[in-house]
């Protein structure tokens, strides 16, 4: 178990070196000048030049990676080039409970939604609620998120007034208020992936209710509601466990149409912000700390498939 | 050749006044994409408490599905039409809602697998397995059902069955699987056992010890076992009666003794050539059947086994004979078939 665990934590580390050096390489690749960035146009070109050997842009690439990581090793992601000049890591910190909030809350929401629709689906498949649904969930899949959120801010905030938009209330100002203002957001995320999860884990279903075991549970004369949950969803889950994972890191990162359209002040909005005003050290924090957030979860998604499948938890050690 | 006309499966059985179950014109189509296939075409049988029977048949010959229909039980999706009688005790399960057929599996029929390997979720331990099944239909406490499960295993002879329980299938062997899928079909003390091919996925030596627990447990527990399998050495010794099975349908029902002494139809007949005898020569050719079961889409016009039967005539191939004791004969035994195997010892039409 040991063995197997510091091999995950050297899997981790090499995939956040990777991201790293990707990030940093950015500020070389994208074009646009840092020192134009910070002073902004109209100054001469000995005073571009200057401000560029005062941040170190014209040390070598391994040299300014190696004092950025150093730093970044021990929590100090920079200050943003834009003034106020505030602090990378606070600025994250600030930034990612909303986006975290929003992903998890909008997963829930679709699991519990889509669990129960893909169980009906599998074991009345091919039955005309089975096509209700799958209808339903390819018409959902096909509508941008944009569009969704469009509609969803439409019915409910402004033709029944239920949900209040583009407002945010932090967690820390009451857990009513912060989840009443991220319902909405949430639902829109949820929708689409809704639609993905049962679409996976009724097609993963159907073919687990072939199995003999199925049967034999049945033969124990077990309702099949039991079946469904007890017998037929651990092993049926893989796929919609992978695909959670993904999700997670994925919505944490890049809901930036639903930030926005919500005004949320999220992940997504915090770096497509900073990428357009050319604030690298900005961009190169948020995109660490998201890496490091889709590591993690994929590295926790792999722990799981040990519990959904004890045959795997013994290859593992 | 005269036969009466009372089809042997509805006379009612010696002795017992009241079988335990009774399958009466039994048919069960299954809907594929090519058409409907006739997987069991008007199947009757009786079998008493405490009586073992024997169905055995080649792969595709219905016999599994007969097993799962007489008990109204079906893989999730399929797409069948079942109609005909099912008594068990008197009531009809198939006139039962579901909720009626719940109650009566695992409670009062149990059922045994082909595969243990796939019988058991792979995900949930020996003990919830066993103890889901006591709790639902015992009504068991937590406890007490795992102190039945755990006495349950010892039962189907299953070593330190108090540490099997929070095993997980996987770390069983084949053998021991099997064993707690009968503990399983056992656990709430059934009137009649559906074992489909209990042995077939396992190893000769294990094979033996599984039938011989069966046996075991049967005189132990008084159950009624309808035993299917493929191989007539399985029912051998084992079976009161036997029912072959061809093409969805029984050609010959009798007496285990009497059948193998002296099959009377074509296709038991070929069945028992088959199979290897401890006094052939060494080195000498089994005798195989011709040609294949036919399409039970579209089955041939008359007896199905015409085309594959030496003794075919013409009539065979018009007329599909009824499943009928002989006139004078063995009341017990019935086949269909209209140039039956004339008995070796006996004098014969």
């Amino acid at each position: 178990m040991a063995r197997g665990v510091l091999k995950r934590l050297a899997e981790i580390a090499v995939v956040l070196f990777v991201v790293s050096v990707g990030t940093f390489a950015l500020v070389d690749l994208t074009p646009g000048d840092p020192a134009i960035t910070v002073l902004g146009e109209g100054h001469t070109p000995a005073e571009y030049a200057a401000l560029r050997e005062e941040m170190g842009l014209n040390d070598p690439f391994l040299v300014r990676y190696g004092s950025w990581l150093g730093s970044a090793l021990q929590g100090d992601l920079g200050a943003s080039l834009i003034p106020p000049n505030s602090d990378v890591a606070e600025r994250i910190a600030a930034a990612l409970p909303v986006s975290a909030e929003v992903a998890v809350l909008g997963l829930v929401m679709a699991l519990v939604v889509s669990v129960p629709l893909a169980m009906w689906s599998a074991y009345h498949a091919d039955g005309r609620v089975d096509r209700i649904i799958s209808a339903g969930t390819f018409g959902v899949l096909s509508v941008p998120s944009f569009l969704a959120g469009l509609l969803i801010i439409m019915v409910f905030s402004n033709q029944l007034g239920w949900f209040p938009r583009a407002e945010w209330v932090r967690l820390g100002e009451g857990l009513g208020g912060n989840l009443y203002h991220a319902f909405l957001p949430a639902l829109t995320i949820a929708l689409a992936e809704t639609a993905m999860f049962t679409r996976i884990l009724r097609g993963d279903l159907i073919t687990t209710l072939q199995e003999d075991f199925i049967l034999a549970a049945k033969a124990k004369g077990m309702p099949a509601a039991r079946v469904l949950f007890s017998d037929a969803l651990r092993p049926s889950s893989f796929s919609l466990i992978t695909l959670l994972g993904i999700s997670l890191g994925r919505l944490i990162g890049s809901t930036v149409i639903v930030e926005y359209l919500f005004a949320l002040p999220g992940m997504g909005t915090l770096i497509i912000g900073s990428a357009d005003k050319g604030d690298f050290p900005m961009v190169q924090g948020a995109v660490l700390v998201i890496a490091l957030i889709y590591v993690l979860a994929n590295a926790l998604i792999d722990l799981s498939y040990g519990y959904l499948d004890p045959r795997i938890r013994r290859a593992h050690v | 050749m005269s036969q009466s006309p009372l089809p042997a499966d509805t006379r009612p059985p010696a002795g017992d006044p009241a079988p335990l179950l009774v399958v009466d014109d039994l048919r069960t189509e299954i809907h594929t994409r090519r058409g409907d296939m006739k997987a069991v075409d008007g199947v009757s049988l009786t079998l008493n408490a405490g009586e073992t029977l024997g169905i055995v048949g080649e792969s595709g010959s219905g016999k599994s599905v007969l097993g799962r229909t007489i008990m109204g039980l079906y893989t999730t999706g399929a797409t069948m039409t079942v109609s005909g009688r099912v008594l068990m005790d008197g009531t009809d399960i198939h006139a039962l809602t579901d909720a009626g057929r719940r109650e009566l599996w695992g409670s009062d029929v149990g059922m045994v697998f082909q595969d243990p390997m796939s019988a058991l979720n792979p995900v949930k331990k020996i003990g919830l397995h066993l103890t889901e099944s006591l709790r639902r239909h015992g009504g068991l406490s937590r406890a007490a059902a795992r102190a039945r499960a755990e006495e349950l295993l010892r039962l189907v002879g299953i070593p330190e069955p108090g540490r099997r329980l929070g095993q997980y299938p996987h770390e069983l062997s084949g053998g021991m699987r099997q064993r707690v899928v009968i503990a399983m079909a056992l656990a709430n003390g059934p009137k009649l056992l559906i074992a489909d091919e209990p042995t077939t996925a396992l190893d000769v030596t294990v094979q033996k010890q599984i039938l011989d627990l069966l046996g075991r447990l049967q005189a132990e527990l008084g159950m009624a076992i309808i035993l299917v399998s493929h191989n007539l050495q399985v029912v051998a010794g084992r079976a009161n009666r036997v029912a072959v099975m061809y093409a969805g349908r029984i050609v010959e029902l009798a007496d285990a003794d009497a059948l193998f002494a002296a099959p009377r139809h074509p296709y038991t007949e070929a069945l028992l050539s088959a199979v290897p005898r401890l006094h052939h020569p060494p080195h000498s050719r089994l005798e195989a059947i011709d040609g294949s079961p036919p399409d039970m889409v579209a089955p041939p016009q008359g007896c199905r086994f015409a085309p594959r039967c030496r003794y075919a005539g013409d009539d065979c191939r018009q007329v599909s004979p009824r499943l009928l004791s002989e006139a004078g004969g063995d009341a017990a035994r019935a086949f269909a078939c209209h140039h039956p195997v004339r008995p070796v010892n006996a004098g014969g039409s």
